[in-house]
This record gives C-alpha cells, sequence and structure tokens, in this order.
C-alpha cells in the first residue's frame, strides 16, 4: 500500500478497511470544523479535505483489490450481497477492482447504477451485458423491466389514495386538441409590451 | 441554474396561483429577515416551489395575510408569514446564488461581479444554517472538480448537484423525510443540471465551457446532437420524469399538492419538451451553411 497516504491517516502497513475509514472520519470531522476559520488554518483544511478524500480513495480501492484477488469467483456473490444490503458505494468499488468485465460484471454495474438512479448508464451496460450473453433470459428480462419502468403509468398513482388532477407526461405527449389551437396569449403579450416600451423609448429620444 | 421550474400556467389552478405568489413574496421577506435586503434580489421562483413542496411535506401550514412591499406599495398583495422554513429555504437560496456567481466568476462571466452582493447575506446564512452552507459548498466543488476533470458521462456529472438537493431536502425536512422524498430531491437537481446543460448548449460550446451534453454528444450544435441522440435523450427524461411520478405517489402529503403536481406532471416535462425542440433550429442550420 503506498506509505504516504497511511501516514497521512497516522496508520502502519496492515491496517485493515475499518481502521482506514474510523481514522479518515474522525480527521474528515476535524477539517470540516476547521475549514471556514479565517487564514492559512482554514486554507490548509481545505487542502487536507481534498487531500484525505483522494488517499482514503486509493487505500480503499487497494484494499478491495486484494480482497478481490483472493476471493475470486465468490466476488460477483459479495457484490449481490452488497447490493441487497444497500451498501452501494462498496459494491462500486468492489466492481471497480475487477479485471475481467464479462457479461455478468456488466449485469451487475447496471444494476448498480440503477440504484443509483443513473438510468442511461444502468441502460448502456444492460445493452453490453445482452451483447456479450444474448442467451441470457435473466438479462433480457431485467431489459424488458428498466423499458417498462419508464412508462411507469400515472394511472397506477391515481388508483392509489392520493389521487392526482394532473396526468403525468413524456417527452412524445401532444398538446391536447384544445379549441382555437392552443392560442399562446403570452407571446401577444410580448408584443404588446415591445410596442409600449418603443413608444417610450422614441418619445425620450424626439 | 435558476428559473427552469415553471408550472404549466394554462393548467394551473386560480387557487394554486395565487398560493404560488403568496408563497413568493413570503419567501422574499423571509430572505430579507435571514439574509439582510440585498440577498432579496436573489429571489426565484424555483424557491417558491420547493416552499410549496416542503412545508407540506413537513405537514406545515402557512399563514396568508393582505400586506404591503416596498416594491409593490400601491396594492396589497397575499403573502405568507415569515417561518423557520421560509427562512431556510431563503439562506439556501442566498448560498446557491453566490456560489454559483463563483462558479461563473471561474468561467470568465462578468455578471460575476454580482455575488458581492450576497457576500454579507452568506455570512448570516451561515450563522444560521451553517450545515446547509457547508453541503452546497462541498457539492458545488465536486461538480467543479467534475467539470474540470471534463466528465464525459452524463449521469455521473449531474451526480453533485443532484446530491446537493438530496441532502439540502434531507436537511430541510428533518424527521419528514424519507428515501422516497429524498429520491424526489435527487431527481429534480438532476433535472435541473440537465435542463441547464442544455439550454446552454450553444452557448457553451461557443465560449468554450464545459457542457455535460456536449463532452458525452461532441457535436457542435444542440440541433444536431438532439436529432442524433433523441433515443437516449427521452429515455433519459423520460425515466426521471417516470421516477418522479413513482415517488410523488409514496410521498405522504398533509395539504392537497396541487401546486406542485402541476409543475412536476406537467410543467417540467413541457419545460423539457421546448427545450429539446430548440425553436433555434432553423436558425442553427443558417448559419452551418453560410460557414460551408
Amino acid at each position: 500500500m503506498n506509505k504516504k497516504n497511511l501516514e497521512l491517516f497516522g496508520l502502519s502497513e496492515g491496517a485493515t478497511k475499518e481502521d482506514v475509514t474510523s481514522a479518515y472520519e474522525t480527521l474528515r470531522a476535524k477539517y470540516l470544523e476547521e475549514r471556514f476559520m479565517d487564514g492559512e488554518v482554514g486554507n490548509n483544511a481545505a487542502k487536507m479535505l481534498t487531500q484525505l478524500e483522494n488517499a482514503y480513495n486509493d487505500l480503499m480501492r487497494e484494499l478491495s483489490e486484494n480482497a478481490a484477488a483472493e476471493d475470486g469467483d465468490s466476488s460477483f456473490t459479495r457484490v449481490e450481497e452488497l447490493i441487497k444490503d444497500g451498501d452501494i458505494a462498496e459494491a462500486q468499488r468492489v466492481l471497480d477492482s475487477f479485471n475481467e468485465r464479462g457479461g455478468r460484471w456488466h449485469y451487475l454495474q447496471s444494476v448498480v447504477f440503477y440504484r443509483k438512479n443513473w438510468m442511461n448508464e444502468s441502460k448502456k451496460q444492460l445493452e453490453i451485458a445482452i451483447q456479450l450473453e444474448p442467451d441470457n433470459d435473466k438479462y433480457k428480462d431485467a431489459y424488458k423491466k428498466l423499458n417498462e419502468k419508464v412508462n411507469y403509468d400515472a394511472s397506477r398513482s391515481a388508483t392509489g389514495e392520493q389521487q392526482t388532477v394532473y396526468e403525468g407526461q413524456t417527452m412524445n405527449s401532444q398538446q391536447d386538441n384544445q379549441m382555437g389551437g392552443n392560442f399562446c396569449a403570452s407571446c401577444i403579450e410580448c408584443c404588446y409590451i415591445n410596442m409600449c416600451i418603443n413608444c417610450l423609448c422614441n418619445a425620450c429620444c424626439r | 441554474m435558476f428559473g427552469y421550474i415553471q408550472p404549466d400556467s394554462p393548467y394551473l389552478f386560480k387557487k394554486d396561483e395565487k398560493l404560488y405568489q403568496a408563497l413568493y413574496c413570503g419567501l422574499c421577506k423571509s430572505i430579507g429577515f435571514g439574509c439582510g435586503q440585498r440577498a432579496r434580489t436573489a429571489l426565484t421562483y424555483d424557491m417558491a416551489f420547493m416552499s410549496a413542496l416542503i412545508h407540506n411535506i413537513r405537514h406545515e401550514d402557512v399563514e396568508i395575510k393582505k400586506a404591503r412591499c416596498a416594491i409593490h406599495w400601491f396594492k396589497r398583495r397575499p403573502i405568507a408569514a415569515i417561518d423557520d422554513t421560509f427562512v431556510l429555504l431563503g439562506c439556501i437560496n442566498t448560498a446557491l446564488a453566490y456560489y454559483k456567481l463563483c462558479d461563473d466568476k471561474a468561467d470568465g462571466d462578468k455578471k460575476a461581479v454580482f455575488r458581492h452582493l450576497y457576500k454579507k447575506g452568506l455570512k448570516r446564512a451561515l450563522k444560521r444554517h451553517k450545515q446547509a452552507v457547508e453541503i452546497i459548498d462541498e457539492q458545488m466543488k465536486a461538480q467543479a472538480e467534475l467539470e474540470k476533470a471534463g466528465c464525459a458521462i452524463i449521469d455521473m456529472a449531474c451526480e453533485p448537484t443532484a446530491v446537493m438537493m438530496q441532502r439540502l431536502s434531507a436537511y430541510a425536512l428533518k424527521e419528514y423525510s424519507t428515501p422516497a422524498t429524498e429520491a424526489l430531491f435527487y431527481d429534480l437537481g438532476k433535472w435541473v443540471y440537465l435542463a441547464d446543460a442544455l439550454d446552454d448548449y450553444d452557448k457553451d460550446v461557443k465560449k468554450g465551457r464545459y457542457n455535460a451534453l456536449y463532452n458525452a454528444y461532441k457535436l457542435p450544435l444542440k440541433a444536431e446532437a438532439v436529432a442524433a441522440n433523441r433515443e437516449e435523450i427521452n429515455f433519459m427524461f423520460d425515466s426521471l420524469f417516470a421516477d418522479m411520478r413513482l415517488r410523488l405517489s409514496e410521498i405522504n402529503f398533509k395539504f392537497n399538492h396541487d401546486l406542485t403536481d402541476n409543475i412536476i406532471l406537467r410543467g417540467i416535462p413541457l419545460k423539457t419538451r421546448s427545450l429539446v425542440k430548440c425553436e433555434c433550429k432553423k436558425k442553427g442550420v443558417k448559419n452551418e451553411q453560410k460557414k460551408s
């Protein structure tokens, strides 16, 4: 492990993840307090915060990589467990430590993105997974569900207790068939105001 | 980043329009009370919308009275009374305006001198709600760093702004904060960032500034980028709208929520469609022809 990073936290070789996390949290709390002080102390604290952040991420990645190398295939199950427990950040870290990235990796990455609400990336990863393993029904099923979720029906919420008078819209929603062709009053208003300003300005210039 | 949250006004009930105005005025007064008179110039309807959402989720009523104010001294207007939630949102509004202008300064925008207007307001906000200002400070810095690194993944570029909104909502709602409210505010933050990127696409490209969509699509005109990636853009926004609808149905409101429903269910998709459609399409094509 990087010695500099370890020294920053006041730890030595062989430190576990828990050690690093607890040291990181105490130091971070300290600098967060100091950050708003005047002068050199505040500046220094802000600098240290970014350093801490980087060092922490580096260390955690290294530790995860070690763990992944030891566990081998069982890492996939670990990611699944982490996702189930809701520890998305840790799941991402374990995924990042993989070297071989097959269909299953892309599928799990897609699930992680989905949980983070990164829909676009989730869809892309799932598409890659399907491309790599076209026969896997699980991926196809997930892809179908993902696309269905987009069309989450507003009527479903309307049947619940909290009925709303407005229906949800999508990017392809059409304007209603309104008499008068959705006449836009604000355009006319804008013209009218322009006209008034024009009149006023001309009156001043003369 | 401000001014994208708008209601679909032809569909807005009169009662909600009045409420919206009253909240807007109440927020303005609260900013004056909490952060000083100068900070009142940063007032936005976006925050009035947030105040409607947060009051309702926190099961707090607002007291509306007719009163005059310095700008509208002629006619008495319905104004919501100052309360803690308004003051908190006022502080957030001031801090956001200040950091936004600081961000502009880094981009070399001349508008940035106005940030001195809010410096004092920020100090007062810091005194009242240090934690909220810290959240904004932290996430704005993270955002700037991502932009500096030239992040080309759209979802990743939205993350800091979205997380900022999520954490601010958790701070404002306190014991009423649930996973559903956090997710809704996350979506709102993400949408605001995307709307901003979409709106400023051509301007950013021209001035050589960072734009998340440009970095992802690498096309010089918004019209081209939208035409080439229509499916992806539609999916991106539709999934966002769908998630907002889902979260909205999970949230426990005290009062009726027609105002916020109008904005989230109609106003936001409407605004997105108008941004994506981009009226400047023909003009852009013409310019392109001239160049060639």
